[in-house]
């Protein structure tokens, strides 16, 4: 209930309202993709599957039939439950995702013998020299829908390696509170196509999809925005600032092909949020409202600097405004840091 | 391919670099490195950061490849999540609850990254244990004696690494300084050392790995620039086989020993010589302390 309500509340902020939305929303967070990448992923069950005892195939607006045992009935979810209206439904609000701020992921849907495979990759469309992250939800289908997971158990205990083409190898980590998922970072350097394999590390059937680098993904690709890691919204922008600032450095490092249009949007609009939204250990503080001006005021002027001399203007900006706000806000090691560099550490604890 | 090259560069991994999996993204560690630990750790992680002079107390190498050694990827992730508590506030590392799981890997991975590896140096050991010493002032005044130099300050103190055992083809395990497991370690098992230590190498300095024999000979020095270009540690392949530690002498490295040797440089030479009587040192406190755990085999 606390998920259904949480993706409502994500919905009703981003504007979604969409039929097809609402429908994933009651049947849970997983349901079935509205559209499939492939004709092939569109996700046909195992042979064995399909023909299995106690087991059918439900189409919308059939009746479900009581297992042999007469235990509860959970109808089992498949992509093919949503009608074509609903699919191009799910398509226009997908279309209609503002995904500039970075904060929408592209999922990729796939069924590989009895299991399904849903890959995350935030963001959505990820530029080179920008990392993207990687989340795998991997689920044995059952045959026998159970009452309390459904049609899907969560794998846990897995240890996959992903192989990202021309990038190099992951091992993929579980992830904390998500039984099933499991997920790794890469940087990729250039604008392209590319493999992403999975292996899931037991024996069974990799697997595998093509994601787009600095370019939409394929049509048919599900994008929606994702729920936020954190709840005190300051943490949320650092890390998206964090994000926007490696990539800086790739650039100023010659790693990566930054797109100077994308991060001067973003910089800006992490700068201009910087001054609405404060940390806990900063309520009520006018200097740190004076520290988050500075650098909303300072930010934009990074951009269009070349390579050589960004690497010296992203230092001094760490130097003279970063660690000076995150070691007073972030850290709490000082309470004053008006006179920075000069500082005492430890004032804090010492008052 | 670059693991392919460290291991040929470096000869003695046999395996472990083969096909390389990482554990995270290098780029995007350095990247949260560098604005959640570079202020007090520095840039690189090993310690200078603009904050480390005004730190009650010295923020860490994370780069010690003995340090990394002996903490597992669990160990600092925990430390980096939860901070290191210290009796008093101010010398306590603050936590960083906001990294999640995947950051976290990323940010180890960077630590973990072009680094020497402590196991390489004997891969088929079986176990191996690790500890920082302090020079005691007679052990301060004996390296003197024999390299005509001073330790200096932030010299004194030198980790060992003690490997036991043989036949482990996984490479050797790590055993925390807990005296139960210590006791199961026998010292007619003890395979050798390793001491890294900090040399001048080309232009700059690299970290180096002085692998040493149950007597204190030198059997392996490698550099941690030496991963990237093997040229650099030619020139103190001269050492190879010399030094002992019941009789330490000072040494000289013999030209034309190992391929491409042209010999270290007067200050090379030198350096090293501190650093090796600094190595001996470490590993006569590290053979006492073995010794009193062991005292009651013998008598």
């Amino acid at each position: 209930m606390r998920i259904r309500l949480m993706t409502i509340g994500l919905a009703l902020t981003v504007g979604l309202s969409s039929a097809a939305l609402a429908q994933r929303v009651l049947r849970g967070k997983d349901a079935p993709a509205p559209l499939p990448a492939t004709p092939d992923d569109a996700g046909a069950p195992a042979p064995d599957q399909s023909q299995a005892q106690g087991s059918k195939r439900h189409k919308k607006g059939e009746a479900v039939v009581a297992p042999a045992d007469g235990g509860p009935v959970v109808p089992p979810s498949f992509k093919d439950d949503l009608t074509p209206a609903e699919i191009a439904r799910a398509a226009a609000s997908a279309n209609a995702l503002d995904c500039s701020a970075g904060r929408c992921e592209a999922l990729f849907r796939k069924k590989v013998a009895r299991r399904e495979w849903v890959l995350h990759l935030r963001p959505s469309q990820p530029n080179p020299g920008q990392v993207a992250e990687v989340v795998a939800d991997v689920s044995e289908l059952l045959e026998i829908a159970d009452p309390e997971l459904g049609d899907k158990k969560p794998l846990e205990g897995m240890v996959p390696t992903a192989h990202v083409e021309g990038v190099s190898r992951y091992r993929m980590h579980p992830i904390e509170g998500s039984a099933g998922s499991y997920g790794f970072h890469f940087t990729p350097q250039a604008k392209g196509t590319l493999r992403l394999q999975i292996e899931p590390g037991d024996g069974a059937a990799s697997f595998d999809v093509q994601v787009a680098i600095g370019q939409p993904q394929a049509k048919g690709v599900e994008v929606k925005p994702y729920e936020p890691r954190f709840s005190d919204p300051v943490a949320w922008t650092m890390s998206d600032l964090g994000t926007a600032w490696g990539a800086l450095w790739s650039v100023a490092l010659g790693t990566g092909h930054g797109d100077a249009a994308a991060l001067e949007a973003t910089v800006q609009r992490l700068a201009k949020a910087g001054t609405e939204e404060w940390p806990a250990r900063a309520a009520n503080d006018h200097k740190y409202g004076e520290l988050s001006k500075a650098f909303a005021d300072s930010a934009p002027h990074l951009v269009g600097v070349k390579p050589a001399a960004l690497k010296e203007a992203l230092s001094s900006m760490e130097r003279q405004q970063c660690e000076r706000c995150h070691v007073a806000y972030a850290w709490g090691l000082t309470s004053d840091v008006s006179a920075w560099p000069q500082v005492k550490i430890g004032k804090k604890e010492e008052e | 391919m670059r693991g392919l090259a460290i291991a040929a560069v470096l000869g003695f991994a046999q395996t472990a670099w083969a096909d390389p999996v990482l554990t995270g993204d290098v780029d995007n560690g350095a990247s949260l490195f560098r604005v959640q630990c570079a202020a007090c750790h520095g840039v690189d992680g090993r310690g200078g950061g603009d904050l480390a002079g005004k730190l009650p107390a010295a923020a860490g190498n994370l780069r010690d490849p003995a340090l990394l050694a002996t903490h597992s990827n669990d160990d600092l992730k925990a430390e980096i999540l939860k901070g290191v508590p210290a009796p008093k506030p101010p010398n306590s590392m603050p936590a960083s609850p906001w990294l999640n799981g995947l950051e976290l890997e990323d940010i180890i991975t960077f630590l973990r990254h072009d680094q020497l590896n402590v196991t390489d140096f004997f891969p088929k050991a079986q176990y191996f244990i690790a500890k920082a010493y302090t020079l005691d002032d007679k052990a301060q005044e004996r390296i003197k004696k024999l390299s005509g130099q001073a330790v200096g300050a932030g010299e004194a103190s030198v980790s060992v690494v003690t490997f036991y055992g043989d036949g482990n083809d996984k490479g050797p395990e790590f055993v925390p300084q807990d005296p139960v497991q210590l006791d199961k370690l026998s010292p007619k098992d003890r395979k050798g050392y390793v001491v890294f230590v900090e040399l001048p190498q080309g232009k700059g300095h690299s970290t180096m790995g002085i692998a040493m024999g149950r007597d204190g000979h030198i059997m392996a020095v490698h550099s941690e620039a030496g991963l990237t270009n093997a040229a650099l540690d030619k020139d103190y392949q001269g050492f190879l086989g010399e030094g002992q530690k019941s009789e330490p002498e000072t040494l000289k490295a013999v030209k034309g020993k190992g391929k491409g040797n042209s010999g270290p440089t007067a200050a090379e030479e030198k350096a090293f010589n501190l650093e090796y009587a600094r190595a001996i040192a470490g590993v006569a406190m590290a053979d006492a302390e073995e010794k009193d755990r062991h005292w009651a085999d013998t008598n």
